[in-house]
Order: structure tokens, then sequence, then C-alpha cells
């Protein structure tokens, strides 16, 4: 079975060996929101900025974190929105299979070659 | 349905009590000092699950605060809750108090709990519904057991002997005051005193009100003898 954000968030936050109440303080946040989204019962899932406080209390990776939120961080957002090919770029990359790991790869062999 | 447990006298939830905090002392490396961090005895140290949660809403009840499901290993708390650390505390403790004293007794004699499902469509599972309306000996006992866990004599009796020269306090009327009830502005004053300088920051004024007379840190002024109390 996948696993969710919430079960994502109380596995993490069991193994740092945090509480309910005291990870919901850190984060800023209630601990009835927290249990709710713990607990897949939050229709809403939080947003970046609680997320990203999530990641640093749970020390966990903020992009894992948002993409199984089902959200875009606002500074990928910008990118797309910066760059009328982006889109274009992004569809056509899936469509050839292309994964986010090969384009790292791509990246840093351009990179090395450029030396 | 009320849960049949034996008679237990104020002194052996003292030593249920004792037992708990030595255990976990052990654990921790150090024993606890006010304010009684609940959470973590409950999630840290017996694994329970903690959730808060709208349980008046899910469990149809108006007056629930909390309850623990044995088998799933859960203490739900109701969100009303939430924003009262006094009272969210108290209850937390009240919890464990059942889990403490009452699951062994439960699981030993099988004894039939009342099934609730926490969520529609979920199976109904076994659980101590604990509601602020009813008080039957399992709910005294777990609210004797959560003062002495949250309040501990010992501190408790040094702060109070820290803020006032002369014990016990003598209040007026303190009689009126016995049960719960109405309480007067000196008794309402000398527990915010003890509850600031003995850092019991997670304690109500009104569950400190009922330790320091359990404690027989204050008399009645009409009646210094506590014949009445």
């Amino acid at each position: 079975m996948t696993e969710t954000l919430g079960d994502r968030i109380k596995r993490l936050r069991k193994e740092r060996e945090l509480g309910l109440r005291q990870t919901a303080a850190k984060v800023g946040i209630s601990a009835t929101f927290l249990s709710r989204v713990e607990n897949n019962a939050e229709k809403a899932a939080p947003g970046e900025e609680v997320i990203r406080k999530l990641a640093v209390v749970l020390e966990d990776d903020f992009d894992t974190m948002m993409q199984l939120a089902g959200r875009v961080a606002h500074d990928v957002a910008d990118v797309i929105k910066a760059d009328t090919g982006m889109p274009a770029f992004l569809r056509r990359a899936r469509d050839q299979g292309i994964s986010s790991e090969d384009l790292m790869k791509m990246l840093d062999k351009g990179k090395k070659g450029k030396r | 349905m009320d849960i049949k447990v034996p008679f237990r006298k104020p002194d052996e939830i003292d030593h249920m009590v004792l037992d708990l905090v030595h255990k976990y002392a052990k654990a921790k490396g150090a024993p606890p000092r006010p304010p009684i961090d609940v959470d973590d005895i409950a999630e840290s140290y017996l694994k329970l699950d903690l959730e808060v949660t709208d349980l008046k809403e899910l469990l149809k009840m108006p007056d629930v605060l909390g309850a623990t499901w044995l088998e799933d290993k859960v203490i739900r708390l109701d969100c009303s809750l939430e924003g009262q650390e006094g009272r969210l505390s108290f209850t937390l403790a009240h919890e464990i108090g059942h889990w403490w004293m009452h699951r062994p007794i439960i699981e030993m004699d099988k004894v039939t709990l009342p099934l609730y499902a926490f969520e529609e469509g979920r199976p109904a599972r076994p659980a101590i519904v604990c509601r602020s309306t009813k008080k039957d000996p399992a709910e005294w006992q777990a609210d004797q057991f959560a003062a002495r866990l949250l309040m501990p004599a010992a501190d408790v009796r040094a702060t109070a002997k820290q803020v006032r020269d002369a014990l016990p306090v003598s209040i007026p009327n303190l009689k009126a005051t016995k049960g719960g009830g109405e309480f007067s502005p000196e008794l309402r004053d000398f527990a915010s005193e003890v509850i600031g300088a003995g850092n019991f920051s997670n304690v109500s004024n009104q569950a400190m009100r009922i330790r320091l007379v359990d404690l027989k840190l204050v008399d009645d002024a009409n009646d210094p003898q506590g014949r009445l109390l």
C-alpha cells in the first residue's frame, strides 16, 4: 500500500520520538489539524509553509512531502511560469519516458562537458 | 455501561501512580519534575497513539472528553480541550490512569466493554469512554490517578511551604467548596501561587484547589479541626 503524507508524518514523528502536541507546537499548527492529517481525515492537504516546517522538524525531504501532498512548491511553479517553453519541455520528457533522474544525469553531463 | 473495578483506597492509587512514575523515571534516566509531561508518558513510554479529534461528533456524545481504545492502543481526546492546557493534560492523565489501573483488570477478567467505532464504516472496538458528567468508580479512580500524577504530593507540599509561612492555610467557609463547587477567592489565589511557584503549568486552578484540599494543606477558618472536610 502506498504511503500517504499522513502515514509518513506519523511514521517519522514516531521514529524521531516526537509527541503529537510537541510536533504541532513546533510547526505552529493545532494538534487537532495534525491529528487529522496523520489519520488521513483532513480533506485539504497542509499548505507549503506548513509542509516546509514539517520537513524541518521531521528531518524529511521537502519535495517528497510536497509530492505526497499533491502540491507544487511556489519556486517550482515560478520556474514553469517564467519560461513559456517549460510546459512543452516537461510534456515531451514525460512522453519520451525520461525521468527526473535521467534529466539530472543529462544536466550533470552537460556541466562536466562545459568545464 | 460502568466498568466493574475493585474498590481502591487512595493510598493504593498513590502506589499505582508511584509504580508508573518509578518505571518511567528508570526508562528516562531521571525522575519527572513538574510540569509532568503526560504526553511523553503516554506516547513515548506507554507507546500509545495520541489523537486530538472531534470525539463529541464521532461518538455522538455531547459530554465526552476522552476515550481509550484498548486493542488499538489509542487515546483520543476531544478537540474542545485544545488550548486548555490544564484540562487537556488532566484528561490525558485520566486516560493514562485507565490504561495503567484498569486495562489489566479488563484483559484478565475479560470484562465486556461497550463497542465504539471511531469512524463510520470501521468496525466497532472496545473502548473506555470518559464523559464529564458521568462519574462511576472507575472514573473516580482515574481522576484520583490523574491528580496524583500531575501534582505529586511531595512537590505540592514543598511548594505550598515555600509560598506560605504557615500551613495549613485557613480559608473562610472552605466547607462550601467541598466537592469542587464554588471556591473562595483565597483558595483560588493560593492555588495560583502554588501553580506558579511549583511550575505546575499544565494544571488548572480547579485541579490544584481540589488537590490542596485533599492534601489538607488548607483548612476551614470556621472549622479548623476539619470536622467538616
